[in-house]
């Protein structure tokens, strides 16, 4: 084999195993805390989803129960990312059900790392939530509301985020 | 001349140009280098406002130490340089501090000191270097051996110009100002700790005596014919109030006296004396109780409605000794109206401002409370102006106090009210408050009523927090009024936790535009985080929309993007002693960003949003410095860590 040949075959046999170890790990790249990050962790099936719907409903009002139904699919999957960005999605345009969801991810009492996508609870966001429930009609939010408010009670002295939580009910 | 329609426009035309201005003269000199942060100082002990630089200090007016103001502008004036201050940013001025009784407080920052309980108490150094020193050499033996010197209130060859007070004051609810006027990065322990400049007053009076602070308040009662029922009150009162005193410990530092005036024995010889001293200060509780029992009203008219008030109030100044009392208070209580100068019957020949002149010679404050009962009506208006004027206190306000039909029930919860506000003063003082204008530790309520108005009265301004000063042998000058010192915001006893919190004191406007743009960065990020491919030309359009620094977010454009560099809040976290994680990360890359990552950026500023709008919106958090009502200038002490 010529040197121009073999030359020309190891760049090709160079291609093909980037292109090989792309398509393997598709589109990783290095984020801030230093982590691979797949597509499955941006939620890029969600975003899809939300574009979709976002399309067919033209104007309108997006299918919220379809995204929320995405959301439990997903979620049942364990695709946090996916389920945690519908349920955002359904929620913030009024969607009781996916709020009452997202609330119980970040409720301190309740929150199940197996289950959510975020490492910690958060107080704040699960008051938000279950208020947003609440309005929307699920009245199971209420006991929620006021377990969170007992909670905050008891651990205000040591828990800024309890503390600050508090002031919220004023 | 006829006006035609295009004068009158051009009139109107004229007159917003004017009024805008003046409106733009008006405003305070900001920070060098911002647009929005207005330049700040805080007058010192002893600080005088002049009606113009190079005034006379004759005419100058007293400001209460640590008043902080805004600054319109600065002048020098034969050598001196002076500075035009107002209480708020509104535009009006309120005259010329010379400079060096005005210290610049451009960030705006503050010492939020612990539970000495929970932690161990803040050493502040008269010398940056001795405290760079132990911080360099990771002494905590030495700074230990310092501490428990200090606590021991033995200054030999120590370094230690003072320590933090020994009892605890939140300053979230007992607001105090101890300014940090410089701040630099220094290592303690393995951790990030920073050393501060403070400026504090002492805890010690700069005056010889050993003597505590000590509040010595005087009854200046009426005791004629229908006083009788106020007078019952009154004891039932002051039993109660002893008892409080001595359940806090504060026996000696606060004795009370009673005197009681009726009117002209010329006129009425039954009356048996025009005033008399009942109680001096120097009895002790059980003393008082028993002199004040012999306390009565007479059976006898006098002639008129109008008593000889100002004899009582003259008695009081002249026979009692104020000379051991450093907070000195005068409770009038009556229901007539005074006899002044130019009446016959009257026995001092003094008008309220002659009488007014001479209590605050002698630094006392008097509180009138005037009962107005039906039989007195006639004399109402004239009575209240007189005493308002007779309680007044230069930028505070009038401490005179109506009750409404002489109800005697009403009478009594006021003078409880005030009782309790004087003690909880006291307290305050003791445990570290600048006294006369220690903020108090009990509620006031904010119901708008004149009780509570009177009570913020007494509570305004004054927010120094005394710090124990150690007094250096050698120290000719005696114990100064204001002193620079340096300590560190970590203990070496446990590095990893803060010793003391760094707040930065933000207005309440200033809170709602942080809130305001935080929101919409919110909104924006939720969109980013749903479609995260427009985020930064969303970002970038919006910090060209509310930034007041075009250029920086210009120049942002090209590679890395945070908050902070796109110019978002850049004001508020500029040469702070604080790096913010969440304003400096790097978003250039958000696509790529893994949904946790973005959620957590997204939940972190929501929280915030949040919480500076329940703080904004809790007015009985915040504070008036003009002690006005809750307003876009009132304050509050953020800790550093609540900005974004």
């Amino acid at each position: 084999m010529s040197r121009p040949i073999l030359a020309a075959a190891v760049v090709a046999a160079t291609v093909v195993l980037i292109a090989a170890l792309y398509f393997l790990f598709p589109s990783t790249t290095v984020p801030p805390d230093g982590r691979r990050v797949t597509d499955a962790d941006r939620g890029e099936q969600a975003r899809e989803t939300i574009a979709e719907l976002r399309s067919e409903s033209e104007a309108g009002r997006p299918n919220l129960d379809e995204a929320f139904a995405r959301a439990e699919a997903h979620r049942e999957a364990g695709e946090l990312a996916d389920a945690q960005i519908l349920y955002f999605f359904a929620a913030r345009n009024g969607h009781a059900e996916a709020a009452f969801r997202l609330a119980t991810s970040y409720d301190p009492l309740h929150h199940d790392p197996a289950t959510s996508l975020l490492d910690r609870p958060d107080a704040f966001q699960a008051f938000k939530y279950y208020n947003q429930a609440l309005e929307g009609g699920v009245a199971e939010a209420q006991g929620r509301l006021d377990a969170l408010h007992d909670w905050a009670e008891r651990e205000a002295y040591a828990n800024t985020e309890a503390e600050r939580l508090l002031m919220q009910w004023n | 001349m006829r006006a035609t329609p295009f004068r009158i426009a051009a009139l109107i035309a004229v007159a917003v140009f004017a009024i805008a201005a003046d409106a733009q003269q008006n405003r305070p000199l900001t920070v060098e280098g911002k647009r929005a942060l207005y330049q700040r100082v805080i007058a010192v002990p002893g600080a005088l406002l002049l009606d113009a630089p190079g005034a006379a200090r004759a005419f100058a007016q007293p400001v209460t130490p640590f008043t902080v103001f805004y600054v319109y502008d600065r002048q020098s004036y034969e050598g001196r340089s002076y500075v035009q201050v107002g209480i708020d940013s509104t535009g009006e001025v309120d005259g010329w501090l010379p400079a060096e009784q005005a210290i610049d407080w451009q960030q705006t920052l503050t010492v939020g000191f612990k539970d000495p309980a929970q932690q161990p108490r803040v050493l502040l150094f008269n010398q940056r270097d001795a405290l760079r020193e132990i911080v360099d050499a990771n002494d905590a033996a030495r700074y230990e051996a310092l501490r428990e010197q200090a606590i021991a209130g033995d200054v030999r060859d120590s370094p230690v110009a003072a320590i933090q007070p020994d009892g605890f004051i939140d300053i979230r609810r007992n607001f105090y100002l101890v300014p940090i006027l410089s701040h630099e990065d220094v290592l303690i322990g393995d951790h990030q700790g920073r050393l501060l400049r403070v400026a504090s007053v002492p805890l010690r009076d700069p005056a010889p005596e050993e003597d505590p602070y000590r509040a010595g308040i005087v009854f200046v009662i009426d005791t004629t014919q229908s006083m009788r029922p106020y007078i019952d009150r009154t004891r039932e009162i002051m039993r109660d109030v002893y008892a409080q005193i001595d359940d806090a410990g504060l026996s000696d530092k606060v004795a009370y006296g009673l005197v009681g005036f009726r009117d002209s024995t010329t006129a009425v010889p039954a009356l048996e004396y025009e005033a008399r001293v009942f109680a001096d200060l120097t009895s002790s509780g059980d003393e008082f109780l028993s002199q004040v029992a012999a306390v009565d009203a007479t059976d006898v008219s006098s002639q008129g409605f109008n008593e000889d008030v100002y004899a009582g109030v003259s008695e009081t100044l002249e026979s009692i000794n104020w000379e051991n009392y450093f907070a000195r208070y005068i409770i009038l209580i009556t229901d007539a109206g005074p006899r002044l100068a130019d009446d016959p019957l009257a026995t001092t020949g003094l008008d309220t401002s002659e009488l007014a002149a001479r209590l605050a010679d002698r630094g006392i404050a008097l509180w009138s409370i005037h009962l107005k009962t039906e039989i007195g009506r006639d004399e109402h208006a004239f009575a209240e102006r007189e005493y308002r004027a007779l309680s007044r206190v230069p930028d505070i306000g009038s401490f005179y106090y109506p009750i409404e039909a002489g109800n005697v029930d009403d009478f009594g919860a006021a003078l409880s009210a005030m009782m309790r506000q004087l003690t909880a003063q006291v307290a305050a003082a003791a445990q570290g408050f600048q006294p006369l204008q220690g903020t108090p530790t009990i509620e006031i309520a904010e119901d708008g009523s004149e009780l509570s108005a009177f009570q913020q009265k007494v509570a305004r301004l004054g927010y120094a927090l005394r710090m124990d000063y150690l007094q250096q042998a050698g120290d000719d000058d005696g114990v100064p009024a204001l002193f620079d010192a340096w300590m560190i915001d970590r203990d070496f006893a446990n590095p990893a936790e803060r010793a003391i919190d760094v707040r930065v004191l933000l207005t309440r406007d200033q809170l709602s535009d942080l809130h305001d743009v935080l929101r919409r960065v919110v909104e924006r990020a939720e969109e980013g985080a749903i479609a995260p491919q427009g985020f930064l030309d969303e970002l970038r359009s919006l910090a060209a929309i509310i930034s007041r620094d075009p250029e920086a977010v210009e120049a942002a454009a090209g590679s890395g993007v945070s908050l902070a560099e796109l110019g978002y809040m850049r004001e508020y976290i500029e040469g702070l002693p604080y790096q913010s994680e969440v304003m400096h990360l790097d978003l250039s890359d958000w696509q790529q960003w893994s949904a946790q990552q973005q959620f957590e950026f997204i939940n972190q500023l929501d929280g915030k949003v949040a919480y500076y709008r329940a703080l904004h919106d809790n007015v009985d958090l915040w504070v008036s410095l003009d002690g006005g009502p809750v307003d876009g200038d009132s304050v509050y002490p953020l800790l550093l860590e609540a900005l974004p």
